[in-house]
């Protein structure tokens, strides 16, 4: 076993350009992730807005005021006889993500609707964002728009207020505001569940983007069994004492140890960066390190023991590790997904492991409370370890 | 096991009682009989039988597709054999203690390319079981043996063909094999490494290893076989001592190259096929009688077919001459 782990660890350690790709490539890559999944660059989510006002009301001119005011919205204002069509020749095209056509006074009952979004169906979500920016904006800052738009909505219901009662409406709308800021609460807060012991938001990413290059690095370590297998190396190992054996308890050594050498790297520039506090979780973080790189040596080993050719292997190992990060919850979060693909989640190592590491640094979980998930990684690196040998068995034709 | 009890090649085993000599009572490394085998319902190799003794070197020729890359990976046990048996050192080929016995250089060079041949050899001494102590010990004795110690320290991708082959045999040595192995030892080496080569594989013979060679080299191979055995559709078409099968076949015969001054006409080359000398471009190679009047004879009809050759070569019939033989005969 040892000697094929040390045959596997020279060969890395003098070949710097898959040396570089195995613990340089995956941090820088994890930076990258880790802003992009977390917001961490610091403007995520500012929206680009193209809007056209097609009213002289001076309050569609306000509530336009307002909306460029707004924190992560970026407002392009279209003029001219054609601005409609030009917003919409902006979203189509990609300049803006959403469209606004401002064709009434807000602050009115209307027969139309006075404010119309212009949405890209393939940014659907950007629609979703500018609504709910504006509901915000209507509750916040133009409170007065609101209740005169709501006053007017109740008297079509119920009737025209009396001269004493539109009086009394003129002044709350005036002095909505000042009402909102000192007459009680907003209808909805946030309350946000803290993480232990104060961890920053990206550790919850952490764990998913190095379960992600976890299973990359597996896979190229153990597709040096095929070049082994075309180079007569295994037909030579075949024939001594330790045999297919020694072959794969030491590949699937090498895999762990050089999982968690890539797992201390990422996890060490995650605290360094970002503060996650591994080394203050470092038995729990430890554990569950061993558990994933064993079940990511799981993973790859059959992979490229079934592969007779290293195309075969990449293409195989791309697309299983592609799927399992998928389903898995490495690129986007299970909760997200459709029940049924949380459900086949729930079958791979992906979202075992990052449940693992969630419950370890973010929750500050206690060890027992780890041991499923342990188990299952775990469960997953012997049947890899099982599997690769009956392979290979398999391919020298050994009786 | 003690450093005292490491050999280069494990000796044989103990005598039995009443046996003349340990050599003599000790199965040969290698005793294939009535071998039928294959891969799934493709039969490749038919009743073959053939035994390579302890201290001999038996070069395996044959064309391609006869079956001999097939015979080997049966021989290492990792083929069923249908009918037939297959024994190394009288263990059964398909058992770990068999393959055990058998050192492997196969036609690549099946070592990790980064590391020196040092590290390579401490690699396969550690699967061979041996303790970290033994281990040293052997691999400096293979190293020795091998002649590659001035360079153990430099790494396989950078040393030169020659250099690679001698490493890919001295890896196959690290567990003290009976039965060696090699496969097609002399792809891309050149002339002196190859001498190096015909010298050490000798030598290994010398020390009681028993030696199959399968080659294409057939000068190598006449270079340093003391059997032959010519494989042909996965039939044993002929095996035994070199010497004796040169002399069986071509008893009071020489070879004979003649080469023109250019290719013969095609009927002149029929008419030479008829004197037994097959045509090969400006080259016609065959074989005549070693009386004193062949080659007078010779040199007239070639002069009555309007021929005159250019240069006449005779020589003593060799492994060549032997294939050409059989597999022209299709025996």
């Amino acid at each position: 076993m040892g000697a094929i782990m040390g045959a596997m660890a020279l060969t890395l350690l003098r070949d710097r350009g898959a040396l570089a790709m195995t613990f340089v490539l995956p941090p820088l890559l994890f930076l990258l992730f880790a802003a992009i999944f977390s917001g961490a660059g610091g403007d995520a989510g500012a929206l680009k807005v193209a809007a056209a006002r097609l009213t002289p009301a001076p309050a569609a001119e306000a509530f336009l005021d307002a909306l460029a005011a707004a924190p992560d919205t970026t407002l392009r204002l279209v003029t001219g006889a054609d601005a409609a069509a030009r917003v919409e020749a902006q979203v189509r095209d990609g300049r803006a993500d959403v469209g606004l056509l401002v064709r009434d006074d807000p602050g009115i009952v209307t027969p139309a609707s006075p404010l119309v979004i212009v949405a890209d169906p393939g940014r659907a979500v950007a629609a979703a964002l500018l609504m709910a920016r504006i509901q915000t904006l209507f509750t916040t800052v133009l409170p007065g728009m609101a209740l005169s738009r709501v006053a007017g909505q109740v008297q079509v219901l119920v009737g025209p207020f009396s001269p004493e009662q539109a009086r009394r409406l003129k002044e709350a709308v005036a002095r909505a505001p000042e009402l909102v800021a000192g007459g009680g609460a907003e209808l909805m807060a946030r309350q946000s569940v803290e993480p232990a012991q104060g961890q920053p938001a990206v550790t919850y990413y952490a764990g998913a983007i190095a379960l992600l290059f976890l299973l990359f690095s597996a896979v190229q370590g153990a597709a040096s069994l095929v070049e082994e297998r075309r180079s007569g190396v295994f037909d030579r190992i075949l024939m001594t004492r330790g045999g297919i054996g020694a072959l794969v308890a030491g590949k699937f050594a090498f895999l762990l140890l050089q999982g968690l050498a890539l797992l201390a790297v990422l996890f060490a520039v995650a605290q360094l960066v970002y503060g996650v506090d591994a080394a203050g979780h470092l038995w729990s973080w430890l554990v569950v390190s061993v558990a994933a790189a064993a079940a990511a040596a799981g993973v790859a080993l059959p992979l490229a023991a079934a592969s007779r050719t290293r195309q075969q292997a990449q293409t195989l190992s791309t697309f299983v590790v592609l799927l399992l990060s998928a389903v898995g919850g490495s690129m986007a979060p299970r909760f997200l997904m459709p029940e049924w693909l949380q459900r086949l989640g729930d079958l791979t190592p992906t979202a075992w492991g990052i449940e693992a590491y969630q419950d370890a640094l973010w929750r500050g979980a206690p060890l027992d409370t780890l041991l499923p998930a342990l188990a299952v990684l775990l469960a997953y690196g012997a049947a890899g370890a099982l599997l690769s040998f009956w392979l290979l068995r398999r391919a020298a034709r050994l009786g | 096991m003690s450093p005292s009890h490491l050999h280069l090649v494990a000796a044989p085993a103990p005598p039995q009682a009443g046996a003349p000599t340990a050599i003599a009572s000790a199965p040969p490394p290698l005793a294939i009989e009535g071998l039928d085998a294959g891969y799934g319902r493709t039969p490749v190799l038919h009743a073959l039988s053939l035994t390579v003794p302890a201290g001999c070197v038996t070069a395996l020729v044959g064309p391609n597709g006869a079956g001999k890359s097939t015979l080997i990976r049966a021989i290492c046990g990792r083929l069923a054999v249908k009918a037939g048996a297959i024994a190394i050192c009288g263990l059964p080929a398909d058992t770990a203690e068999a393959r055990g016995k058998i050192g492997l250089a196969p036609q690549d060079i099946a070592l990790y390319r980064a590391l020196t041949i040092a590290e390579n050899l401490a690699v396969f001494a550690e699967l061979s079981g041996l303790s970290p102590s033994d281990g040293r010990l052997r691999v400096a004795q293979v190293l020795e043996r091998t002649g590659t110690a001035a360079r153990q320290d430099e790494r396989i991708d950078r040393l030169s063909g020659g250099w690679q082959r001698r490493a890919n045999l001295a890896a196959a040595l690290m567990g003290a094999p009976r039965l060696l192995l090699l496969d097609e030892p002399t792809a891309g080496v050149d002339a002196s490494a190859r001498e190096a080569l015909a010298v050490l594989v000798r030598a290994l013979a010398h020390d009681g290893l028993a030696v199959l060679l399968v080659t294409h080299d057939f000068e190598f191979a006449e270079q340093v076989a003391d059997r032959a055995a010519i494989l042909m559709g996965g039939h044993m078409a002929l095996e035994g001592p070199l010497a004796d099968l040169l002399g069986q076949r071509f008893a009071h015969r020489r070879a004979v190259e003649i080469t023109f001054a250019a290719p013969p006409p095609a009927l002149r080359a029929e008419l030479l096929a008829s004197l037994g000398l097959a045509t090969e471009g400006a080259t016609a190679r065959g074989l005549i009688s070693d009386s004193p009047r062949a080659v007078s004879t010779l040199l007239a009809r070639l002069d009555t077919l309007g021929l005159p050759p250019r240069t006449l070569t005779l020589k003593t019939p060799g492994l060549p001459a032997l294939y050409d033989a059989v597999t022209s005969a299709g025996v």
